[in-house]
């Protein structure tokens, strides 16, 4: 092919009267013009990325920032829950020096609440926290709705004539939020940060199946048909009747765990098929390296302490507590340094700002804390 | 959490059609940069190569309502970077630049009349690129395709609409997304 085609075809082309054939014939071209490929380092394209995503976000501002979908939510909330953090805690007369209270008060990070995303059957996504309370949606046989701060219901819809296909919703919190979310059969169930669940809207006459991902803290209805009740998180497979645990399986964390409050609950590793059964009181812990099951007695109470709005630590290093922290408090986690071996006990309340909570923590045992505007530092 | 790395494209476009920025941010994700290396392999220039690939994405959001389910988003973006390509080359007064090349190659071209074998081999010849990438992008590239590959398989197996399975799969999906030997347990299951 030579030089002068091209450039007639070229010519037709941008002039917008190439024919179909000439068409062809020039995107058949293309495919072999200039094939070798041209050096670019991953840091160059990794910065062209960035780059070009900032100009279209600035191009249209507002409309597509990648900022998480709570952003305008959670800043109101920030400003309402900071004016009234001051006026609450500066006449107090704590002991603070005030570079260093202006110095937190610029970079703190507030705590997590009530937030969290429903996808529905067909995969809309609705965000609850900026949802009026009411009824939400009608998802097959089952109504939706928001019943109050922080609550998402689901009931039998009156109309039954809405058969078909038993729809699966999921709701998910991001990092800082949580949701408590009561299913059709009564279960009552509380989401930590950064978790999800995703249950049937209606259940049916088998087993009552949902899955699990990070934390969440289950108050199980017993049914007059012993219709058992299924949970699937991650390789654990737990099978209960009536009861109340608690299931922790996130994806960064080395191990997973039940936890029984009260009742029994049937466990199974699903990966080894290895089984257990839990009286009241006892964990239930894999650990995900080599799939080892193993159960000891807890205080089972302590375990769902973050349902009740504070955290608390029994002798527990500091990367599992910080990783605690970054969930809740939606902040980054670095460490400088050796990381401190040191073991922590305690409580503290889940409203504190993040630099309250570390503040306390630093004087427990040797560990520092630098709060940046996009992270908080760990050194020894 | 937000998952939509575990969404397949089709199911990105229809988000995307209905507004959904982090949506679109996903797709930029997976495709910018298979579309940047291509764009600088023909261009041979850096800012000309990054304006293109913007200007390209800034009219994929601007016409976003215009996606059904049917579009197939990865050979809507490979033919608007070749169309782009074309087109810069055709307009630019650099012509002459362009075009000194190609004496040079001067080669034998039989036109491809077949529309779907171009999309094809055009497709084949951009994710040929993959390697160019850096590890990050290109798992998340992967795993795209892994999740598309999936959503076709079990339609055909279960003989069901793609767009039926999305919706069933999506769950199972989410919880099982950390790891891609995960999916063929998926697969497993459905048989």
């Amino acid at each position: 092919m030579q030089e002068d085609e091209i450039r007639q075809l070229l010519e037709k082309y941008r002039k917008g009267q190439a024919n179909d054939k000439e068409i062809a014939l020039l995107e058949t071209w293309y495919m072999q013009w200039r094939n070798e490929p041209f050096p670019v380092s991953a840091d160059e394209l990794e910065e062209a990325k960035l780059n070009v995503w900032e100009n279209l976000s600035e191009k249209h501002s507002h409309k597509f920032n990648r900022t998480r979908w709570f952003a305008a939510a959670s800043l109101l909330l920030l400003a309402a829950i900071g004016i009234y953090y001051f006026s609450q805690k500066q006449p107090a007369g704590v002991k603070v020096d005030d570079k260093s209270a202006i110095n937190r008060v610029a970079k703190d990070f507030k705590p997590g609440g009530n937030r969290a995303l429903l996808t529905l059957a067909g995969g809309k996504k609705i965000v609850l926290n900026n949802q009026q309370n009411g009824q939400i949606s009608v998802q097959g046989m089952a109504s939706v709705s928001k019943t109050s701060e922080g609550n998402l219901s689901y009931t039998d819809h009156a109309d039954n004539s809405r058969k078909g296909d038993n729809l699966t919703n999921t709701l998910s919190t991001p990092r800082g939020g949580q949701y408590h979310l009561t299913l059709t059969d009564g279960t009552q169930v509380w989401l930590n940060a950064a978790s999800s669940i995703t249950f049937p809207v209606h259940f049916d006459q088998g087993d009552r199946v949902v899955t699990v991902t990070g934390e969440a803290y289950f108050e199980v209805a017993h049914k007059t048909n012993n219709q058992v009740f299924k949970v699937i998180a991650g390789r654990q497979e737990i099978t209960v009747l009536g009861t109340r645990f608690n299931v922790r399986n996130y994806d960064d964390d080395k191990t997973s765990a039940t936890t029984l409050l009260s009742g029994s609950v049937h466990i199974k590793n699903t990966a080894t098929g290895q089984m257990a059964m839990l009286r009241p009181g006892q964990e239930a812990k894999v650990i995900k390296a080599d799939d080892q099951l193993t159960v000891r007695q807890v205080n089972a109470e302590n375990v769902i302490c973050w349902k009740n709005g504070y955290f608390l630590f029994d002798n527990q290093g500091i990367e599992s507590i910080m990783k605690i922290m970054s969930r809740w408090y939606d902040v980054d986690i670095a460490y400088q340094g050796q990381i401190p071996k040191e073991r922590f006990g305690g409580t503290f309340s889940r409203s504190a700002n993040l630099s309250e909570t570390l503040k306390n923590l630093e004087i427990l045992g040797k560990v520092h804390f630098k709060i940046m505007p996009d992270k908080v530092i760990v050194t020894e | 959490m937000v998952t939509y790395d575990c969404m397949s494209d089709t199911e990105l476009v229809d988000l995307i059609a209905a507004d959904d920025h982090d949506a679109f941010a996903e797709i930029y994700e997976r495709y910018f940069g298979l579309l940047y290396v291509h764009a600088l392999k023909k261009l041979r220039d850096k800012d000309e190569a990054r304006d293109l690939v913007q200007d390209l994405f800034a009219h994929l959001w601007t016409r976003r309502g215009s996606f059904d389910q049917h579009t197939n988003i990865s050979n809507y973006l490979y033919a608007s970077v070749r169309n782009r390509v074309i087109n810069f080359v055709a307009h630019k007064q650099v012509v002459d630049k362009y075009l000194l090349s190609l004496a040079v190659e001067d080669m034998k071209v039989e036109a491809i009349t077949d529309h779907r074998i171009r999309e094809r081999q055009l497709a084949g010849m951009i994710e040929s690129e993959i390697g160019a990438l850096p590890p990050k992008m290109r798992e998340v590239f992967e795993l795209s395709r892994k999740l598309n590959y999936t959503h076709r398989e079990i339609a055909i197996q279960l003989n069901l609409s793609e767009q039926s399975v999305r919706s069933h799969v999506k769950g199972a999906l989410r919880i099982l997304r950390t790891k891609f030997g995960t999916f063929i347990n998926l697969l497993l299951f459905f048989k």
